[in-house]
């Protein structure tokens, strides 16, 4: 009878101890992992790297991520940068730089906007939001605070 | 001026009282400028009145258009008030249906104040005018839709009530946008006359010139052409044209193709692969955008998914428009770039609920753990207790 | 003579210096009395839990979190979706808060209706009452850090009615708000109140509660008394330690379970980046705990005799809470432990207002 119990005791108390050295392990792991930052960088909040210089000739255009929206930034021919969310005012469609008619435009409805993000053709209700550049280094940042 | 307005007859005082709002009067012309007589003779009414000074009276609606046109077509004239407005009024008017009968002697067709008002006309740019875009289809409805005054002409009066349910005449009407065309910017205004069948392309793709482009390069602009057939209205019909959707495309029934296309030309197969595109392609972002709208409300973070997401719904109104060229491989083009966006938005989402599956056996690890313990301490507590109160 | 392995010599040299024993030794003497109403005993253990909880995981958020309205938002959305367990501890932190509270409400209202309050537990009660309030701070402080809409309105509406206060209205808006209105500066401040000045005041009436508990011990309801008395038996108890340990542990492996439970299953949402520009989106609500008082001040009339009704309402709130800090003094039939019945309906009357007008708001809100 004594006998069980203490057999019973170190049961329970082993079953304890493991429970305990499982949760604390399991704690320990998830705040050390907590703890090393993450590989990707923390987006700043209004600003993001849309291109390095040198990827963009002049003339040319790129989509970028901008949170969850795209943007564009812009190459001009003398070689200064641009950027503009790329969100149509018509119908939210993502716009496109054309080398050929040197402007922005929507494939969508055919519509058109200048190099000041000026809608000048088609059924834009509005301007593009214009976005800040700034070069940094070797980085192009784009900030929502154009 | 003064006097007519006091005159107790209506016929006579009512014009004088519009006056004050009158274009005319505010760059300063006045009463003799078109009826003629003395202005400096204000006291003496015969003195005013007198044909001798060259008191015309009320001209009538044949007379009327040449003496607008006195003023308006004369362009040294006309710069001194504004130098934008045009004066080709009168050559414009004569060339439509409106001009072409007022000159064949017929009075009843609209002339300069029929549409623009008599006494108070108003800069067309005011918002009272009666040819301020939104209320130029209330002004030409007053005849248009007028069953008895069209009689003799035998034109339909059913283009108001056709347009006002219109999605044209729903964004002027309802929702105000002045952009959106009223009559006059298909019609012409003073040059008015029903768009020829050559025309009717032209006169949409003023707005709508990607589509015009897309149709124009294609197999139907010959074939329309050759039947004799009006471009865009063939499909989309003229004054009653709806906000077009995608069951109008294809075979089935409520789509326009097989109205022309029979069973087993290559038209009608054209059509119905167009129909499979397109609706794949919506299907596929509604059943994407679910999947990314489960996993965020589970507390993800989908911006990727959002973005992705946004290209693939570029894609489908991109796709939307390809179908004016009528060729599988424009729209194929189209859809395939949004399948591939929404594929990277599906596997994103995909990742992220399996993400919270996996945590949610992690937690059903964690519970069961916890009754374990729970269970062995409730022992233990017995154990302890029956120690402590048997003494 | 077998010389003992070195942990144990080690545990021995710090059982000396420490006097850890001593501490053991108090802890076993301490008695808990076990009867019907000894349930109640646990939601203490358990707010202090998850107090525990909430220094750990707060410690861990600061690592990440970025005050100002440019960053805040942002860095708690790269919290969540790219540091790994960094959505685990935002979920558990924000459901902690509420469990917390709510937790304490129930810990407020049992030693209430049990009348726990009695002499020489005065103290006690009135430092209690305070970590609610206390509580309650922290909760409205750290609604407002991540700095999304939800909470952004929230804390205008819960800012505007302190401004409603007669005289200090004003005043008080303004300190709270850091300005006239809730910009990046409240929430500066929001920050500074939420990380050290509400905590260091926690920490010493938490320190002060829980040192009087030990002092007076467990209370004993009125009824297990008469018992006594008319038994002539003292009422059972058990030793502090390990017996009632036991207890307190298998009320925390509970706790913690549905709070793990709660933040995976219902991860806490972040809701949308606040813009002081766009307008107040519809169902504004403060949080839950906040609600009936909001509520009855949302159905007070406007105006009552030369009065008006928001101030009125304000000013019988503040009434209320000072009279309920000060129910030991008040409720005169206690410290002899007859029937005070006239408090307990008191107490019933306050759970029932409460929660009547929280389902209320929620039901027609």
């Amino acid at each position: 009878m004594e006998k069980d119990k203490v057999s019973r005791r170190q049961f329970l108390n082993a079953l304890l101890g493991t429970g305990l050295f499982a949760g604390l392990l399991g704690s320990v792991y998830a705040a050390v992992r907590y703890v090393i930052p993450p590989d990707v960088p923390e987006a700043s909040p209004s600003m993001v790297v849309a291109a390095r210089v040198g990827e963009l000739n002049p003339g040319t255009a790129k989509i970028f991520r901008f949170g969850a929206k795209p943007g564009l930034l812009l190459r001009l021919p003398d070689g200064s940068y641009r950027a503009f969310s790329a969100i149509c005012t018509h119908l939210d469609c993502t716009v496109q730089y054309r080398s050929d008619m040197a402007h922005i435009w929507c494939a969508c409805h055919d519509g058109h906007y200048d190099l000041n993000g000026v809608n000048i053709s088609g059924p834009p209700p509005r301007p593009l939001d214009k976005f800040g550049v700034i070069i940094k280094g070797e980085e192009i940042f784009v900030s929502r605070e154009g | 001026m003064s006097c007519h307005q006091e005159i107790p007859d209506e016929r006579l005082s009512a014009p004088a009282k519009g006056m004050e709002h009158d274009v005319h009067t505010k760059h300063g012309f006045s009463c003799s400028d078109c009826h003629g007589g003395d202005r400096s003779a204000v006291d003496d009414f015969v003195a005013a009145h007198s044909d001798s000074r060259g008191f015309k009276g009320s001209p009538d609606a044949l007379t009327e258009p040449g003496l607008c046109a006195g003023c308006h077509s004369d362009p040294v004239f006309m710069k001194k008030y504004n130098p934008n407005i045009g004066v080709d009024q009168l050559s414009l008017f004569r060339t439509s249906v409106h001009g072409i009968k007022n000159s064949q002697g017929d009075t009843k067709v609209a002339h300069c104040t029929s549409c623009h008002g008599v006494h108070g006309i108003r800069s067309s740019d005011d918002p009272l005018s009666p040819v301020y875009p939104v209320n130029v289809p209330t002004t030409c409805s007053k005849c248009h839709s007028d069953e008895t005054y069209m009689e003799p002409y035998r034109v339909p009066t059913d283009q108001m009530s056709e347009y006002s349910t219109s999605v044209h005449g729903n964004a002027l009407l309802e929702e105000g946008e002045r952009t959106a065309p009223a009559c006059n910017d298909c019609h012409g205004n003073h040059g008015a006359v029903p768009p020829g069948i050559a025309s009717v392309s032209e006169v949409c793709g003023q707005c709508h010139s990607a589509q015009l482009a897309l149709f124009s390069a294609s197999p139907h602009k010959e074939a329309h052409e050759a039947m004799d057939l009006p471009a865009c209205e063939v499909c989309h019909g003229n004054h009653e044209v709806t906000r077009p959707d995608d069951s109008m495309l294809g075979v089935s029934e409520g789509a326009v193709c097989a109205e022309c296309h029979d069973e087993d030309s290559s038209g009608h197969a054209v059509a119905s692969k167009l129909r499979e595109l397109i609706d794949g392609l919506r299907e596929k972002h509604e059943s994407v955008a679910a999947l990314v709208n489960t996993a965020e409300q589970a507390g993800m973070t989908m911006d990727e998914a959002a973005f992705e997401m946004n290209e693939g719904r570029s894609a489908l109104l991109r796709a939307r428009t390809a179908v004016h060229a009528f060729s599988v491989e424009a729209v194929e083009m189209e859809v395939g770039s949004g399948q591939e966006h929404l594929l990277k938005a599906e596997t994103s989402a995909s990742a992220a609920l399996s993400e919270i599956s996996l945590r949610r056996k992690w937690f059903v690890g964690l519970a069961i753990l916890g009754v374990v313990m729970a269970l062995a301490l409730i022992r233990k507590m017995r154990d302890a207790d029956r120690a402590v109160l048997r003494g | 003579m077998k010389r003992e392995p070195v942990w144990v010599r080690i545990l021995d040299w710090l059982n000396d210096r420490l006097q850890s024993n001593k501490l053991s030794e108090l802890a076993r003497k301490k008695l808990v009395p076990v009867h019907k109403h000894s349930f109640w005993y646990l939601f203490g253990g358990m707010a202090l839990f998850l107090f525990l909880i909430q220094v750990v995981t707060g410690s861990l958020l600061l690592i990440y979190y970025r005050s100002g309205p440019e960053s805040a938002f942002e860095s708690v959305k790269f919290l969540v979706s790219e540091v790994p367990f960094g959505w685990l501890v935002r979920s558990v932190h924000s459901w902690s808060a509420n469990l917390m509270i709510a937790i304490l409400f129930v810990h407020m209202f049992s030693t209430f209706l049990l009348k726990s309050y009695r002499k020489p537990r005065e103290l006690t009660w009135i430092t209690g009452v305070l970590l609610l309030f206390v509580s309650m701070g922290m909760g409205f402080t750290g609604y407002l850090l991540p700095w999304n809409e939800l909470a952004f309105f929230a804390t205008k509406v819960g800012t505007q009615i302190a401004g409603v206060l007669p005289f200090l209205g004003d005043f008080v808006m303004k300190v709270l708000r850091g300005g006239d209105d809730v910009t990046g500066a409240t929430l500066t401040r929001f920050f500074g109140f939420h990380v050290f000045i509400l905590p260091a005041v926690l920490a010493l009436l938490l320190g002060l509660h829980v040192y009087l508990v030990q002092l007076h011990g467990m209370s004993k309801p009125p009824d297990v008394e008469r018992r006594e008395e008319k038994t002539g038996k003292p009422c059972p108890s058990v030793p502090f330690f390990p017996n009632f340990i036991y207890r307190d542990l298998i009320a925390w492996i509970f706790v913690l379970v549905v709070l793990v439970g709660l933040a995976v299953l219902a991860a806490w949402e972040l809701g949308v980046r606040a813009d002081p520009l766009a307008p107040a989106p519809a169902g504004i609500m403060p949080e839950w705990y906040f609600v009936f008082m909001f509520q009855t001040l949302k159905m007070f009339p406007a105006h009552v005799g030369p009065f008006e009704g928001e101030q009125l309402a304000i000013v019988g709130f503040i009434l209320a809470g000072l009279f309920w800090m000060f129910v030991p003094f008040l409720d005169r039939s206690s410290p002899e432990g007859a029937r005070g019945k006239l408090f307990t309906v008191l107490g019933i009357c306050a759970i029932a207002y409460i929660g009547v007008m929280t389902l209320v708001s929620y039901l027609v809100g």
